[in-house]
């Protein structure tokens, strides 16, 4: 026996080591949480542990990613991750998975097996998604996630804490179409303008045919006329991408046609700052790839000219083999267009300018990450999984990490479920049906006869049936493909919270169930109930009391959340 | 999916379903899968009694994005729209959808569909989004009134 597990008997007894040696584990995530995660999950002895990641190793995740090393880029993560953390301690068995965690394979049934998860993610969908699969099949979830200084693990026990999704998770900005197009006023306006519109308008995926209407008289051609060349300039723009004098086409509508045609709609700058149309300085694509490398300094005019000219030349040529280019923080060539143009644009708006190597912390949306706050945000992880093996529920803190100088942790007991919340607070079952089982017989035969709802909607991902729609009624479960699958079932009355329901193959056969009132409904109705009355009460749900978790109060900076989120801001800007 | 956003589409559709202005529709369009996606709506819009845009009925496509309500939809007439705030695509440039000005996460379908045709009459000059149709309205009234009325024939079979 190690060092650590001694002392972890000392601390917790040899029941809780016991329990850590056998239980099996699911961490999701082998970047730079997951990494962390892994080591001391390992060292400490946990005996299964189950691996999932998608990623396969970048040279820029070296820097925090301790596990990875020079040799093993581009390799998968999951499965050097395991290599790795197995030298640690070899008794522990680590099954690694180089899988999206959202396919279906990782089914309820597989969710099931695990005594407890540990979540390493950066995005909020990959997120949600474990949350809702932990919360249906009743599995501990510690959610650790970090955003430069800050760092946060929620711990998830369903039934008895809130969940992932019980309180609001703030989305990243996104900017309207006339702020990008027409009146730019920040740095970032002329960046997304750059990455999004133009960008993507000449080296992304084609766009769809002009569905301009033929019908036009003779009275109004010449404004339709007027109408389909603004949107089209572009198109032509994008074909005319191999002629030798492109460039100065594109710099001489981008930078000036279109910023004159912008200034003639006068009234859209009595209260703004005009823009000024660009006057074009004396410019040579053949410096641009020496003036590209110097990234930490803001270009000239002219130099952002010549890296434009230059980076449209690399991007052209590639163009043949790739048919269209998507932009990447990574992709130098894609990188260089951005930074030129959207300094361009940005003094053109009289804006900031930026250098290169701000654009691309802007344009890739990036978030520092710190190595020291992943380390200890895994380490709170396992702390508070360790006090759930061993039994010490009363103990358990969700804890948030401050960049503060007189405070740099805050925990706070977990609190009690969200009754509004749409994983926490729904009812749940389970149901058999078989492959020709029809959407119709589903609302008669067990919804209203069974469960006694009147009217109803069916929701998967997908609206599938309401009182008002009824084209699937006589679909089959097989032909909407929905075994192994969620349904949500929404009483059209808003009385009953709603019911999820998990279909697998099978003769007809529905698990009991209590479908709670909704919070609102419970309240104001709930005297009115004869104790008697078929409605189940709504004590029936289990609260934080039960679950022997005191309160629900919290401490008032331990509120906010982090959300690790690489967000891309993919609008579509046309 | 997010399940808020889900959640929130699916109410909105029940809400509209129940009551919704008169002379308007508004309909999750269907999915390659069976069913209807709730993420992508299809409304037809009346020109409001009394206005010269009276008489047309405009279909405008409603995109909700994952992080809706939060976010706005974008709401797209047909490419190539007359109309100072619509851009050549068809996108419509309006306060109420923009998340940096009036858009809240409380605002209904009921609300855009209703924003949208009070847009459509009383445009704002100050955002403008063609030229086209910004420059009639500003300088040349007549032409504008002849290109809307031949707009209203166009959508008058809806």
């Amino acid at each position: 026996m190690s060092s650590t597990q001694r002392g972890l008997r000392t601390l917790l007894g040899e029941n809780a080591v016991k329990r850590i040696r056998t239980s099996k584990v699911l961490l999701v995530g082998a970047g730079g949480i997951g990494c962390e995660l892994i080591k001391e999950l390992v060292v400490a002895g946990f005996g299964e542990i189950h691996l999932v990641d998608l990623d396969t190793i970048d040279l820029s995740n070296l820097n925090r990613q301790f596990l990875f090393s020079q040799q093993h880029i581009k390799k998968p993560k999951a499965l050097v991750a395991r290599d790795v953390a197995k030298e640690f301690n070899p008794n522990v068995n680590i099954v690694a998975y180089q899988d999206n965690i959202m396919d279906a394979k990782f089914s309820v049934k597989w969710f099931e097996s695990f005594d407890l998860v540990f979540n390493a993610l950066d995005n909020a969908q990959a997120r949600q998604h474990v949350n809702k699969m932990c919360v249906a099949t009743n599995t501990p979830l510690f959610d650790c996630g970090t955003a430069g200084f800050l760092g946060q693990c929620q711990v998830i026990i369903p039934g008895k804490t809130e969940c992932y999704d019980c309180r609001e998770h703030p989305a990243p900005k996104s900017f309207a179409v006339c702020t990008i197009r027409s009146t730019p006023s920040l740095p970032i306006h002329s960046i997304v303008w750059a990455k999004s519109f133009l960008f993507s308008l000449l080296f992304g995926p084609p766009a769809a045919e002009s569905q301009f209407d033929e019908t036009e008289t003779d009275d109004n051609r010449e404004e339709l006329e007027k109408l389909r060349k603004e949107q089209n300039e572009l198109g032509d723009l994008r074909e005319n991408l191999t002629s030798p004098d492109f460039m100065n086409k594109l710099v001489h509508k981008i930078f000036m046609e279109d910023i004159k045609r912008l200034l003639s709609m006068d009234a859209m700058w009595e209260n703004r700052r005009a823009p000024v149309p660009l006057e074009v300085p004396e410019y040579s694509s053949k410096d641009g790839q020496t003036l590209a490398s110097q990234d930490q300094r803001v270009w000239t005019t002219a130099e952002s000219l010549s890296v434009l000219a230059d980076s449209v030349e690399r991007l052209v040529s590639r163009l043949e083999a790739e048919k269209e280019i998507s932009f990447d923080k990574d992709d130098e060539d894609t990188l260089d267009f951005v930074a030129a143009a959207s300094n361009l644009r940005s003094s053109i708006f009289g804006l900031g300018l930026k250098s290169k190597f701000a654009v691309k912390e802007i344009a890739g949306n990036i978030i520092p990450a710190i190595a020291t706050t992943n380390a200890i945000v895994s380490g709170l992880g396992v702390i508070e999984a360790m006090k759930y093996l061993a039994g010490l529920d009363a103990d358990l803190r969700s804890v948030n990490i401050w960049r503060s100088a007189d405070r740099v942790f805050t925990s706070e007991k977990p609190a009690a479920p969200n009754p509004e919340c749409l994983v926490s607070g729904v009812a749940r079952t389970t149901m058999t049906a078989p492959a020709d089982f029809t959407i119709n017989q589903l609302i008669e035969d067990i919804l209203k006869l069974k469960l006694g709802y009147s009217e109803v909607s069916i929701l998967s991902d997908r609206l599938l049936a309401d009182p008002d729609y009824d084209d699937n009624l006589e679909k089959t479960l097989q032909e909407l493909s929905l075994h192994d699958k969620f349904v949500t079932v929404i009483d059209d009355d808003d009385e009953r919270v709603n019911l999820e329901i998990y279909i697998t193959e099978g003769p007809v056969n529905i698990e009991q169930v209590e479908i709670p009132l909704r919070p609102n409904q419970s309240e104001a109705d709930s005297e009115l109930l004869d104790p008697a009355d078929s409605i189940p009460p709504i004590s029936s749900k289990r609260t934080a009391q039960d679950a022997g978790l005191p309160g629900t109060t919290s401490s008032a900076p331990g509120q906010t959340f982090v959300d690790l989120t690489e967000q891309d801001d993919a609008i579509d800007l046309t | 999916m997010s399940s808020l956003c889900l959640s929130r589409l699916q109410q909105e559709r029940k809400n509209w379903r129940k009551d919704h202005p008169f002379g308007f529709s508004a309909k999750p369009v269907k999915d390659e899968k069976g069913g209807l996606n709730l993420q992508v709506w299809q409304a037809r819009i009346p020109g409001k009694k009394g206005t010269q845009w009276e008489g047309g009925v405009y279909p405008v496509v409603l995109e909700f994005p994952q992080e809706y309500p939060t976010r706005p939809p974008k709401c797209k007439f047909d490419q190539g729209f007359y109309h100072p705030n619509v851009y050549p695509s068809g996108t419509v440039c309006l306060s109420l959808l923009n998340e940096s000005q009036d858009w809240r996460p409380a605002i209904t379908v009921r609300q855009i569909v209703l924003g949208i045709q009070a847009l459509l009459d009383e445009p704002n000059i100050h955002s403008p989004a063609q030229t086209t149709a910004y420059n009639h309205y500003k300088s040349h009234p007549d032409a504008y009134k002849r290109m809307v009325a031949e707009q209203v024939k166009k959508y008058a079979d809806y």
